[in-house]
Order: C-alpha cells, then structure tokens, then sequence
C-alpha cells in the first residue's frame, strides 16, 4: 500500500444543529477496498457526494490523486474516478448502450471499453433493451457499468449491491474484491451491511452523526470487540440510530 | 360519520398532496391576465355604453386562448406528483382505484368552479370600477358562469386523463397548447361552425351568445343571440365521455404507467442464465476480457451526447402540429378579411405568424427546454453528469439543442407560409425579405431558448416554465406596444419575424446586440446557478 489516494481535511458540510459532516480526516491508500461504514443516516453519501463535488464543502479540503481538488482541476481529477452515488442514474427512455454510449462520450472513452463493461455487469444481452423495462437489479448493474466505464483509478460507490439478489451481491463483492489486483484499483464502498464489509474491506472507516468515529484496518476494528458487528455497535453508540 | 365525509376527505387530502406547490397559482395567473386584458380593452369612453356585454363578448375569447393551456399545466402538476414519486403503487395499495380517481375529479371541479366564481366577480368589480352603464343582467352573466365551468371542467377532465396516461408531460402540455391554438383558430373560422361545436376547445366559441356589430372599422353595438348548434348537447356528451373514458383510462394503468406495448413479462435478469457460474469468482472479470471481442463490435454514435439524449422522446408532436394550426388559422382569417387586407404576402405573414409568436411559440420553447433538461432532474442523474461535464458545456449544450429545434420551428413556420400562399394563389413571387424574418427571429428565438433553459434548469417542474412562457408572451407584446421591445427575448423574436407588422423598420443592430446580450447572460447565469448550488436529486 503507497500513499492516500484520496485525503479530506477537516472536511465539514453544514453548521450547528444541521451538522451533515462533521470534520472528517478520511485517508484511503491506494490499492486497497475502503469500506466506509455507518447507520442510516450518517453522512455517508453526504461525504461521498462531497469528494465528487457534487457538494460544496462547508469547510475543509480534499486531495485525490495528491493534488488539492479546486474548482478548476475537478473535472480532470474525477476523469480517473468512476462513481455510483445513491440510486444509478440513467434515461429511461434510451437503452442501456445508448445510456453507456452518452457516457463514453462525456468521459471520452474509446467505444472498445463499453462492450467490456457490459459484459463484465452481464448486461450485454440487454443491451439493446430500454433502461426503464430493466429489472431494479439491472439498473443497478448499469450503475456499475457507468462506473467502470474508461478503467477508472478510483472507484467510489454509494451501497453497490442494493436491489440486487443473493448471487448478485456475491458476483458484485468477489469482483470488487478482486480490482486492487486484477485493474490496480482503489474502491471506496459504503455500505450499512457490516457481514459484507467484513468480506470485501482491507481499511474501514466508520461514520456516525456525521462525524468519523474510527479508521483503520479491518483487522484493528475487529479486535475491539468479539465480533465486527459487536465492535460496530459499541462505537456507534449501539443500536440508537440503527 | 366517516362515510359521510368522504367527500371531503378525499377533497382535503388532495390539497394536502398540493401543498406548498402554489398550484393556485397556475389558475390565478391566467385569471389576473384575463382581467387585465379585458379590461385594457374598455380604453374607450364609449364602450362603457356597452360594458358589459362587451365584455361578454371579450372573455370567452380570453377563455378559449388562456384556460386550455392553464388548465393543462394544473392537471399536470397535480397528476406527475404521483408519476415523479412513484405513489401509484402506495396509494392502490391504500385505496380502491375508483376512490383515488374520484378524490382527483372532485379537486379538479373545485378548482374550475372556484376559477368560474373568481372570473365572474372579477368581471363585476371590473365593471363597478370602470363604470359601466346600466344594471349587469344577471341571467346573462349566469350563464356565462355556468358555461365556463362546464367546458374548462371538460378541458380539465381531458387533460387530466392525457396526464395520467402519458407519464411524459410533455404530450399533455402540448395537447393543451394545441388546444389553446385550436379553440382561438376555431374562434375565427365561421366557415365550419360545426368544427367548433364539435371538439371541446371550440365550445367557448361555440356557446357565445353575445354577437358584435361591425363595420366600417368601428364597434357599433352588441346584442344577445340565440346559437342554434346545440352546443350545450355536445358540452354534456363530452363531459361524460370524458368522465367515464378517463375512469376507464386509469382503471387499465398500471401502477408503473400505461403500457402501450403488448407487455413483455417481468424483466428478465441477465444473470439468470449464468447464476450457477456465478459461483466461480474470477469468472467475471476473466470473461469481461476474452469473450469473442470481435463478434462485439459496438461504436459510439458520431452525434453530440445532447441528441443522443433526445432520441425517442416525442418533441415532433408540438413541433409540427402546433404550427399547422397556426397556419390554418392564419389563411382562413386572411380569406375572411380580404376586405381589409390587401398587401398579399405581407399581410397573410401577419396572419401566420402575430398570434403563433405571442402566444404559442415561447410555450413551445418552453416544452422543448423542459424536455431537455427534465432528463438531468429525474432520478440521481445530476450525480452521473456532473461527475462527467463541465457546467459551461451541460448549459451550451442544452441551449444549443433547444435553439436547434427553434430554427426547424421556425423555418417549418415559413415553408407552410410559402405552401399556404401558393395554394391560395398568390401571384406575386415570394417576398425577399422573408430570409432576414426568419434570421431575425431565429436569432431573437435564440434568446428565449437561453431564458427558457434558464428557467427550466431552476424549475424542476416540466408544467410551470411552459406556463411561465405564456405571460412572458403577453408582456412581449405589451413592450412591443410600447416600443420597448428590446427588454424581454420574447417580444424580440416576433419583432424580429415582423409578427405585428412586415414593414416595420427594425433597428437590426440593437435586436442583433440584445438577443446576443440575453443568450449569454442566461447561459451564464445557468452555468452560476449549476456551480454555485449543491446538488439535488430525487
């Protein structure tokens, strides 16, 4: 493991009583799957939303890659990221190339990289099927798909596996697993599901009441209690906000 | 005690669903217009002899211009609630299907019957201020409150059921202009008075009972008629066709929407198939890179990522019929008055195009700039294109497509202006100056796309930027009026048509100079509004 790919600092969303983010120093190093772990209602995708931009920061810094994220480096910096951030977007009315396609284009990735996609989430059948007749769990695949799209350096996704059945969330955490090695990247995943964290997460961090509670391998986190979920439940204050 | 106010709960809980959505307003708006422009057109001491059948006279033209479009946007609000949030499936689950469509009836006659009230004592206040002569004769001023209520009841039962059906509001709100644009051209074409009697957009036409005197350019005098067209036969017809056509409509929806198609069974996932394979964990990314690349050949489309975007979606529909209508009514007006108009070309462009350009061309911009940009809105798509564009180019994009389709628009608007006055047999070849019309309006066109996708990108809702357009409209034709026709995009494109008036020396640089000035501005202050703002999704 080399140095943070990304790096916050006192990164802060709202004031006072309405506290979304709380002062966060998130350091995830690369080639590692960073589990970020928290209650409903945490600040998960509230931070995650933050690295992308797609907020603005209260108060503090991000650094992806070692460079400061400003307004003007973003959208060069975000080129290496691929994300899937609350429920996947997509146009209904368009089939799911056709969605990959717009996407190629605006991240300007070689047609190549979308039939590579598509097979990897196993989407390639339906492809030419419009998004809004897919299943919940395929448009949740076309999320992912979106977000490998181009072979991103960095791949941030907000709770993957909703919507999907029992092999799917298999398929989808064996292969998150396996990107540090097979594709040299780093994924940052949230997820509430602490059984699948334990499965997928070499670093952990854990979010509560928007602010960040403990970091570190998954390793140190299971040694502070019998089990991860006893370890999560003793830091989060036990199952007030669960 | 509880079957007995069902009536109004289910009347409360719709309000209640309505809240903070200022839906009143989508009916006060047009209200305010209404009584403002009738009200302009008593500007002669004269007419007070005659004020209140004047009036009479004046309204339902008002009506038949104003309500179909007003009353489209309020259905709209009030159905795509439960499309955009996806209620369908919660509230069936809550209430019989009959019950949920009777709560949505009852809200909208309550509506239409407070909008019908607020009409007539805005028209007797208008009358006591103004000081008409003479006692308003109450069974006259009855009437016309009956007919009112009942044929914006059936525009509203119509346009209701156009909601519910098509998710995609776009098909009911330009159903609603046309209807606009439809019940105006009906107004003016004596010719078929059945057309009028027939289709409900007419019926404000159709049931008019106040005629006008004229001549030599003069108002003389109003007097009662009697229609002898059985129009209040049709109205009635209408009403419970529509009643009982939308019941049946909405008792086949589906919960996820209506289906046009043979439906297909439930999606089939994908992985299915593969699921004992999917067991074996390395097999998903080994497979994504060796499986028969060749025989998978996928490009991406040369077209910009915008036209992509807009594939499929039904913007043709108001494109080319609203245009047609516009046309249609503009020649037979033009046949009508021959006595007046003599220029030839000149005056049918007038005929084409003054109405078409206040009223009807900056809603349809409006539907095209809330096609466009309702994309970004639905779902958590903001997440996925922000991550990917640059703001200045989401926005360049945007209004480029949306003056795209204009310039088509527009330049369908004078191929049917050339086809039309061919086939009435003009002479005369074909006025030169059409080509600087049409550049001048183009480009004034250009500046209300950029104020439109402006308006559409802060406004979520499809229906309120369209309806936004209309009295954007009425205040481009007030600034023409006053010659001040540079301070809003809308009045600078018809002015760049020559809508009111072909021969009309236009300041091309200051027109130029303007619209220029409004699309940047517009776009810039879009490219603020994206960046400065966190994002929002649903």
């Amino acid at each position: 493991m080399n140095a943070n790919i990304i790096e916050t600092a006192r990164l802060t969303k709202g004031t006072g009583s309405n506290m979304r983010v709380d002062h966060i120093d998130l350091r995830v190093p690369e080639g590692c799957v960073y589990g970020f772990l928290g209650p409903n209602g945490a600040g998960k995708t509230t931070t995650l939303k933050l690295l992308l931009g797609l907020l603005k920061p209260t108060d503090g810094t991000i650094t992806l890659f070692g460079q400061k994220m400003t307004a003007h480096n973003r959208l060069a910096l975000l080129r290496h990221t691929g994300s899937l951030i609350e429920s996947p977007g997509f146009y209904g009315h368009l089939t799911g190339l056709e969605n990959l396609q717009i996407i190629a284009k605006l991240k300007k990735v070689p047609a190549g990289g979308i039939a590579n996609v598509l097979e990897t989430v196993r989407l390639y059948e339906q492809k030419d099927k419009k998004v809004k007749q897919y299943s919940l769990g395929m448009k949740q695949r076309l999320g992912i798909a979106m977000a490998l799209l181009g072979n991103p350096r960095v791949l941030i996704l907000d709770e993957p596996t909703n919507g999907l059945d029992p092999a799917g969330i298999q398929e989808i955490r064996e292969f998150i697993k396996n990107l540090p090695v097979l594709r040299q990247m780093t994924v940052l995943v949230s997820s509430h599901l602490l059984s699948e964290m334990e499965q997928m997460a070499d670093m952990v961090g854990i979010i509560n009441h928007g602010a960040l509670i403990f970091q570190g391998t998954m390793a140190a986190l299971e040694a502070q209690g019998d089990s991860l979920e006893d370890a999560f439940l003793k830091l989060t204050g036990g199952g007030e906000s669960l | 005690m509880i079957y007995h106010n069902c009536f109004l709960s289910s009347l409360s809980l719709e309000l209640e669903k309505t809240r903070r959505r200022r839906i009143w307003m989508v009916l006060a708006a047009p209200l305010l217009v209404i009584v403002l422009w009738a009200g302009h057109t008593m500007n002669d001491a004269r007419f007070l002899a005659f004020g209140w059948m004047m009036t009479l006279f004046n309204v339902p033209l008002l009506n038949a211009i104003l309500i179909p479009t007003a009353v489209a946007v309020f259905a709209s609000r009030m159905i795509d609630l439960e499309h955009k949030g996806n209620t369908w499936k919660l509230l069936e689950t809550l209430q019989d299907k009959s019950e949920i469509y009777r709560a949505k009836v009852l809200y909208g006659m309550t509506a239409i019957f407070l909008f019908s009230v607020m009409e007539l004592a805005a028209i007797l206040v208008m009358g006591y201020v103004l000081g008409f002569e003479g006692t308003p004769d109450l069974w006259a001023l009855g009437l016309f409150f009956v007919q009112t209520f009942a044929i914006s009841l059936n525009l509203f039962l119509l346009q209701m059921t156009l909601s519910l059906i098509f998710s995609n509001q776009a098909v009911a709100l330009c159903t609603g202009l046309c209807g606009s644009m439809a019940g105006l051209f009906l107004m003016y074409v004596p010719q078929w008075p059945l057309l009028r009697t027939l289709v409900p957009w007419g019926h404000y036409g159709a049931s008019m009972f106040v005629g006008m005197d004229f001549a030599q350019n003069r108002i003389n005098e109003f007097y009662y008629m009697r229609q002898e067209n059985g129009c209040a036969f049709f109205i009635a017809g209408w009403f419970f066709l529509l009643l009982i056509g939308g019941w049946i409509a909405f008792r086949n929806m589906d919960v996820d929407g209506y289906h046009f198609e043979p439906r297909r069974s439930v999606p089939i996932d994908s992985a299915a198939p593969d699921r004992t394979a999917a067991s074996d964990n390395t097999l998903l990314c080994s497979k994504a890179k060796d499986l028969r690349p060749a025989a998978r050949r996928i490009t991406i489309p040369r077209l910009p990522a915008e036209l992509i975007k807009i594939k499929r979606t039904p913007i043709w529909l108001a494109f080319l019929v609203l245009p047609l209508i516009s046309a249609l009514i503009g020649t037979a007006n033009y046949l009508n008055n021959l006595g007046i108009l003599t220029s030839t070309w000149h005056s049918l462009w007038t005929q084409h195009t003054l109405f078409f350009c206040y009223f009807f061309m900056p809603p349809l911009i409006g539907v095209y700039a809330s096609c466009l940009w309702r994309l970004e809105h639905s779902g958590s798509n903001w997440n996925l294109i922000l991550v990917s564009t640059p703001a200045l180019r989401l926005v360049l994009g945007k209004t480029a497509v949306c003056c795209c389709i204009t310039f088509l628009t527009l330049g369908w608007v004078c191929l049917l202006y050339i086809l039309c006055g061919l086939s009435v047999g003009f002479v005369q070849p074909v006025p030169p100056e059409l080509l600087e019309w049409f550049a001048c309006g183009v480009l004034g066109g250009c500046a209300v796309c950029a104020m439109q996708c402006f308006l559409s990108l802060v406004i979520r809702s499809f229906a309120v930027p369209v309806g936004l357009a209309l009295p954007c409209g009425f205040a481009g034709l007030a600034l023409t009026a006053k010659g001040q026709y540079y301070l809003l995009p809308h009045s600078l494109m018809s002015v760049g048509l020559r809508a009111n008036n072909p021969d009309l020396k236009v300041n091309t640089v200051q027109l130029v100079g303007c619209s220029v000035l409004f699309v940047v501005l517009f776009s810039l202050l879009s490219v603020w509004y994206i960046e400065s703002r966190d994002v929002r999704t649903q």
